[in-house]
């Protein structure tokens, strides 16, 4: 079948009767609708930006003009050992032998050195039971 | 033939065919200048409702008509419609005139038309068959439809096709637009449109051809 036989019907579809003649005006009243939207959009924009802009400006003071105390980069070098066992008691829920092990298993030394006493970390990872040691502690 | 009922109980009582659009101008040159001297009315503060009241009144028929083919629905159409005219409102005061009036909104009006299939598919996670079952649906309650049973068959045949070369086959088909037109409302080469609107004619028949076997 070929679509040139058929009879070409524009008007298919019914429509409510004046729907044409209402159009016009549903149409303007939701532009005015629209453009009020705007309208308060731009009024609440406006209402932002002048709190925005003097608390923008007091930030920027503050940035520029406020000496600046401890903003130096964090470096654990800068941190007193005090300041580490503060935070590894107080922070962490880090026991007595997870410490050890730590230092065990990365291989470091447990810092026995300074008492004159050398023990290497696979002597005492070999040698020493971790919860005797906890125990005997 | 089967004459579809309108009296159905969603529709108002009422009714009016969908008529013709309003006596056209002597030639595409005259409704050319026409709509020049309307967008120049619309840039001037103090004609502006005036001059956009009468690109209302001038295309309402023929964006209604051709975003109803694509939506089906009375309700959904209407809600499109006014949302062409109010985005033409928004943008009217920048149009650049590299096309014309009538291809700028039959464009705004196709895609109000595909971003609402679009978004019903996605809203509802309905699959594009049954977006199509549910235009066929309406199509088949005779709702607000009032051609013969062979353009009902047309219709159906219509929603199996995608959605953009079903408006490509609307704008060449029923609005009788010339393909440069088309070119300007779906910004789409000319050779992809004749490609397009071929392959659809050639679905269409076939489906008709099945169609009247069957029946």
């Amino acid at each position: 079948m070929k679509l040139d036989d058929l009879k070409k019907e524009k008007e298919l579809f019914t429509i409510p009767e004046g729907y044409f003649e209402d159009l016009p005006m549903q149409i303007q009243a939701k532009i005015g609708q629209s453009d009020r939207a705007n309208t308060l959009a731009w009024a609440w924009g406006g209402l932002k930006l002048k709190y925005a802009l003097p608390a923008l400006s007091l930030a920027l003071v503050a940035y520029f003009f406020v000496p600046k105390s401890g903003t130096n980069p964090l470096d654990i070098n800068s941190l007193s050992t005090a300041q580490v066992e503060e935070y590894l008691l107080q922070e962490t829920q880090l026991d007595d032998t997870e410490v050890v092990e730590y230092f065990i298993k990365s291989g470091q030394s447990l810092g026995l050195e300074d008492a004159g006493v050398n023990v290497p970390a696979e002597w005492l990872e070999n040698e020493i039971d971790t919860e005797d040691l906890e125990d005997y502690l | 033939m089967v004459q579809h009922n309108s009296d159905t109980q969603s529709e108002p009582k009422a009714y009016m065919y969908l008529s013709k659009p309003p006596a056209q101008p002597a030639s595409k040159a005259m409704m050319q200048a026409e709509d020049k001297e309307l967008i120049l009315k619309f840039r001037d503060e103090a004609s502006r409702n005036w001059a956009f009241n009468q690109i209302v009144r001038k295309y309402q028929q023929r964006v209604y008509a051709n975003i109803r083919k694509m939506v089906v629905d009375h309700d959904d159409a209407n809600d499109l419609t006014q949302e062409t005219f109010v985005k033409a409102w928004k943008h009217l005061a920048n149009f650049r005139e590299e096309s014309q009036l009538y291809t700028w909104l039959y464009r705004i009006a196709a895609n109000e038309s595909l971003n609402f299939l679009s978004r019903k598919r996605r809203r509802f996670f309905v699959p594009l068959h049954d977006v199509r079952r549910e235009l066929a649906t309406k199509l088949d309650s005779g709702a607000g439809f009032t051609g013969d049973e062979i353009q009902l068959k047309l219709q159906k045949a219509l929603l199996t096709l995608p959605d953009k070369q079903r408006l490509v086959f609307n704008l060449k088909y029923f609005e009788e637009l010339t393909y440069e037109e088309m070119s300007e409302v779906t910004e789409t080469s000319v050779g992809a449109l004749k490609a397009s609107y071929h392959h659809a004619v050639k679905k269409i028949e076939a489906f008709l051809a099945k169609s009247m076997d069957q029946s």
